[in-house]
């Protein structure tokens, strides 16, 4: 600053462009001041030229509205990075007032108060110009009116005096928030188009066909599965990928659009590495060099495999869906709403005789007019075909009835395409037999129903009770006689549960035996005692798979009948057993009183006489001695008679040798007696029977060997007794004619009547098996263990 | 002199018996029992040359009594006397020891000679 004593010079330059800021200051040091106005920089510099001006002022308004009025901020720092000045773009853009920012450090500021780190990188950005190193950097502030982020290029520099020393440090800085997000939507659309790409399948390429030089995008890799490290694509390693079935197509196609330098398009499969094959499609473009020749081809490729296969699919079901229309039993005509045919099957065509030329776009009218009179009623046909096809919306399910005795049965429905009806589908289908089943079945029912109604007659005459009842157990039938004897109507039983009308009979035998009738389909016929009613019933039980009929009788004095008699059969059995046991001891008391009192008596008659008669041998009269020789003779006689009546009576040798040599002596009587040889297969005489078995079987023996006498015409008989620890078994087998089944069963034959009846009173058994020419056996078996204790003893 | 017990339940029988063996062996002693249990005492007690044992007795089984007769040492030799002439008891007696069986109703000669023929036998034996 030049010092003078004289006048002080000052230039104002009103135009923009040189000048200093701040000269308010120097204006007060200065006593006499002279101002020269310059109206433009050219003027001002040819005034300084002169050398007469100490100062000059530019007009520090003017030029701080040029600076204000430019986005670049601009800032004025102190060595120190204390704001000495700004302009208006950063305290707008911080919506702070200048004394909000002038006089404090730069870094304090709000814009910095996020980031400790951004301040020290402007901290140093200063301290670094303040030392004469001007820095640029990019720099992250926020926003004191909105907190917006804001992005600023930014520049400090040294601001240096004439003595070229650093009084302060400038900076401006620009806001490149806009563009640096605008870089990264740069960034982020690429890396969207690549996810586009991967979601859409779709791929490109370029081929540089002068060098083969190959770029694949990242998702053309992905489609053909190759990584990029292992596959560098060129035009060969392409076709090595296509599917070899499609590598001719796929050279032509190129080929042709590389000649005539084309867009092309066209779909190819390829192999994957595994051996996936999918299907591509591509569309590519053919740029041309100056020449006109191709110089490059560019193009995008889908993976359509899921697309394909849907169609392939889709081919499959339409064939498939033909296929059954033309396999279907039934007559299928489509016709659209215009009535021409859209569809039909060689079947319809057959059913209804028309040629089989006949297809889609025919005239349903027509085809109607030229089938009506097949019909049995071509008006009523045609009425309804008039009115089938008048009504769009109309379902129809009829029969159509030829003259000829066809039956068919319509169907019809409107077709639908969404929600509008687009046609009308009918389908036919021949029940010309089901019909005539129909027929048949309804006449068969009518027989049964004339059947049942007769068979009802005679049900309500008999006088069983008869009911039927279906499946779940419901009357379906109740003659008079069973209602009477169930104590009900038989209308008021009809549809009623039987269990349910008659609680008391559920769980009882009838019920059970129903149950089973039902579940094996067999007939079951018993006759039990009903608690409930305290009667016996008789049931009949026929089932049939739709229910069970009954017929059932009250058995009950039939029952009791029976008892009495059966009762009254064992006390005349006890009371026959009873006799016989009499008989029989009677017998052994006579046997015994014959042995011990007559044959005694006679036994020392008989000593006595021999002894008389030897007294008198030699001194009688010849006559007394012939007396003598008389009585001896009749006491011989009386003797035999009374060991013959004793053994008849009683066989002694019963109880004293037992039963083995009683059978033994006995077949040796009859041998003799008859003549019919026995054969005998006998224990040893030790062997020891109970007596009343004993004489059982010995009575038995005798009762068999007197039939064999009379009846068998027999040569001989074999006679066996087989005694084990608990049962005795004889057997009488002859060689004689044979018993027949008639002559068993006979009441008259009472010699087998007797040995049941003596077998039974000791718990024994008889079979007598005859066979005609070839003899009679008779076996007898009686338990040893309780026959003592049977009955036979007088008790 | 022979030794005969004579083993019958009949006094009449015995009195008889007595009698003809009497009229047909000359001099006999005759022991007389008139159940099994007599019989079996005496035959204990004393020595018979012959016992004559009917065999239907009022206190045993005869075949049984023959047995136990047989069963004494000495066992005098039995003849069995029964009023039953089934073979059968003809050979149970033989199994049972019997020397002899004797229908009753037998003549005299038949008894004595039975006696003897048993008498004979056991002389052999002895013999």
């Amino acid at each position: 600053m030049k010092q003078s004593n004289s006048v002080f010079r000052v230039l104002f330059v009103e135009e923009e462009g040189l000048g200093q800021p701040r000269v308010d200051g120097v204006l007060s040091l200065v006593e006499k001041t002279e101002y020269v106005r310059a109206g433009s920089l050219r003027e001002a510099r040819r005034l300084l030229q002169s050398g007469n001006i100490d100062l000059v002022v530019a007009d520090e308004s003017r030029l701080r509205r040029v600076i204000d009025s430019i986005f670049t901020l601009v800032g004025l720092f102190s060595v120190g990075g204390v704001v000495v000045d700004v302009n208006e773009a950063p305290l707008v853009a911080s919506g702070l007032r200048r004394d909000q920012v002038v006089g404090h450090r730069f870094i304090d500021l709000p814009w910095f108060a996020h980031s400790a780190a951004e301040r020290t990188r402007i901290e140093a950005a200063i301290a670094s110009a303040a030392a004469g190193e001007p820095v640029r950097l990019e720099a992250w502030i926020r926003s004191a009116r909105d907190g917006r982020p804001m992005c600023i290029d930014a520049a400090f520099s040294p601001l240096r005096d004439q003595n070229n020393l650093i009084t302060h440090v400038i900076g401006s800085g620009v806001d490149v928030t806009a563009r640096k997000k605008a870089e990264e939507g740069m960034v982020a659309s690429q890396a969207r188009l690549a996810e586009a790409q991967r979601v859409a399948h779709v791929g490109s390429w370029e081929w540089n066909v002068a060098d083969n030089h190959v770029n694949w995008s990242d998702e053309l890799f992905n489609i053909y599965a190759v990584d990029r490290a292992d596959f560098i694509p060129s035009y060969e390693g392409f076709l090595s990928r296509v599917d070899s079935e499609d590598v001719a197509h796929t050279t032509a196609v190129i080929r042709q659009a590389v000649q005539d330098v084309t867009p092309f398009i066209y779909d190819h499969r390829i192999r994957r590495p595994d051996g996936e094959v999918r299907m591509l499609h591509t569309r590519g473009e053919v740029i041309a060099d100056g020449a006109g020749k191709a110089a490059r081809l560019v193009g995008s490729c889908w993976d359509v495999t899921d697309r394909w296969r849907a169609t392939q699919q889709l081919e499959h079901s339409v064939s498939t869906l033909t296929a059954t229309l033309e396999a279907t039993a039934d007559g299928i005509l489509v016709g659209d709403r215009a009535g021409k045919v859209s569809a039909l099957n060689q079947r319809f065509l057959a059913m209804w005789r028309l040629p089989s030329e006949i297809g889609p776009g025919a005239d349903i009218r027509g085809l109607a007019d030229s089938v009506r009179d097949q019909l049995a009623d071509p008006d009523e046909f045609a009425r309804r075909f008039a009115d089938l096809y008048a009504d769009l919306e109309k379902e129809a399910h009829d029969i159509l009835r030829f003259k000829d005795g066809r039956v068919y049965e319509r169907y019809s429905k409107p077709q639908r395409l969404g929600d509008s009806v687009c046609g009308r589908v009918c389908s036919f289908r021949d029940v010309t037999q089901r019909e005539q089943l129909l027929a048949s079945v309804e006449a068969r029912r009518a027989e049964a129903e004339a059947a049942r109604k007769q068979y009802e007659v005679i049900l309500e005459r008999i006088s069983d009770g008869f009911t039927a009842l279906d499946r779940t157990w419901r009357y379906t039938y109740v003659n008079g006689s069973g209602g009477r004897m169930l104590g009900r109507k038989a209308a008021d039983l009809i549809g009623k549960h039987i269990w349910t009308e008659f609680p008391e009979g559920s769980g009882q035998k009838f019920h059970l035996a129903y149950e089973q009738a039902m579940a094996e389909q067999r007939p079951i016929q018993m006759r039990e005692y009903y608690p409930p009613w305290h009667r016996w019933f008789e049931n009949r039980i026929y089932p049939s798979p739709d229910g069970v009929s009954i017929f059932f009788t009250d058995v009950t004095e039939q029952v009791e009948a029976q008892e009495e008699l059966r009762a009254s059969n064992e006390q005349l059995r006890a009371l026959a057993a009873r006799l016989d046991a009499v008989r029989e001891e009677e017998r052994r008391v006579m046997a015994r009183e014959i042995h011990d009192q007559v044959g005694q008596a006679l036994t020392a008659i008989k000593l006595d006489v021999g002894w008389i008669r030897s007294q008198l041998a030699g001194g009688v009269a010849a006559a007394v001695d012939e007396r003598a020789r008389q009585v001896d003779a009749l006491v011989d006689q009386a003797i035999a008679t009374a060991q013959r009546v004793s053994a008849t009576l009683r066989p002694a040798i019963l109880d004293d040798l037992g039963l083995a040599a009683a059978i033994r002596w006995q077949a040796r009587e009859f041998q003799q007696r008859s003549g019919v040889v026995c054969d005998l297969d006998l224990p040893s005489d030790g062997a020891a029977t109970a007596p009343a078995i004993a004489l059982t079987l010995f009575r038995i023996l005798q009762e068999a060997l007197t039939n064999v006498a009379r009846h068998a015409q027999a040569r001989t008989v074999n006679i066996g007794l087989t005694l084990d620890a608990d049962s005795a078994v004889l057997s009488v087998a002859d060689d004689g004619r044979g018993v027949s089944a008639d002559e068993l069963e006979r009441p008259t034959s009472l010699g087998i009547v007797g040995i049941r009846e003596r077998a039974l009173a000791v718990g024994g058994a008889v079979t007598i098996q005859g066979s005609p020419g070839l003899g009679t056996t008779l076996t007898v078996r009686v338990p040893t263990t309780v026959g003592q204790t049977t009955a036979v003893h007088p008790a | 002199m022979t030794r005969i017990l004579l083993v019958d339940d009949s006094d009449d029988v015995r009195r008889s018996m007595r009698a003809v063996l009497a009229g047909e062996l000359g001099q006999v002693t005759i022991g007389e029992a008139r159940d099994a249990t007599e019989a079996l005492a005496l035959a204990g007690r004393e020595s018979w040359d012959v016992v004559l044992l009917d065999l239907s007795l009022p206190d045993r089984s005869g075949m049984e009594t023959l047995r136990d007769i047989r069963r004494l040492k000495p066992a005098p030799p039995v003849i069995v006397m029964s009023f039953h002439t089934e073979a059968e008891y003809t050979i149970a007696a033989r199994a049972a020891g019997a020397a002899g069986y004797l229908a009753k109703g037998s003549a005299s000669g038949v008894i004595a000679a039975a006696i003897q023929d048993a008498l004979a036998t056991t002389a052999r034996a002895m013999d």
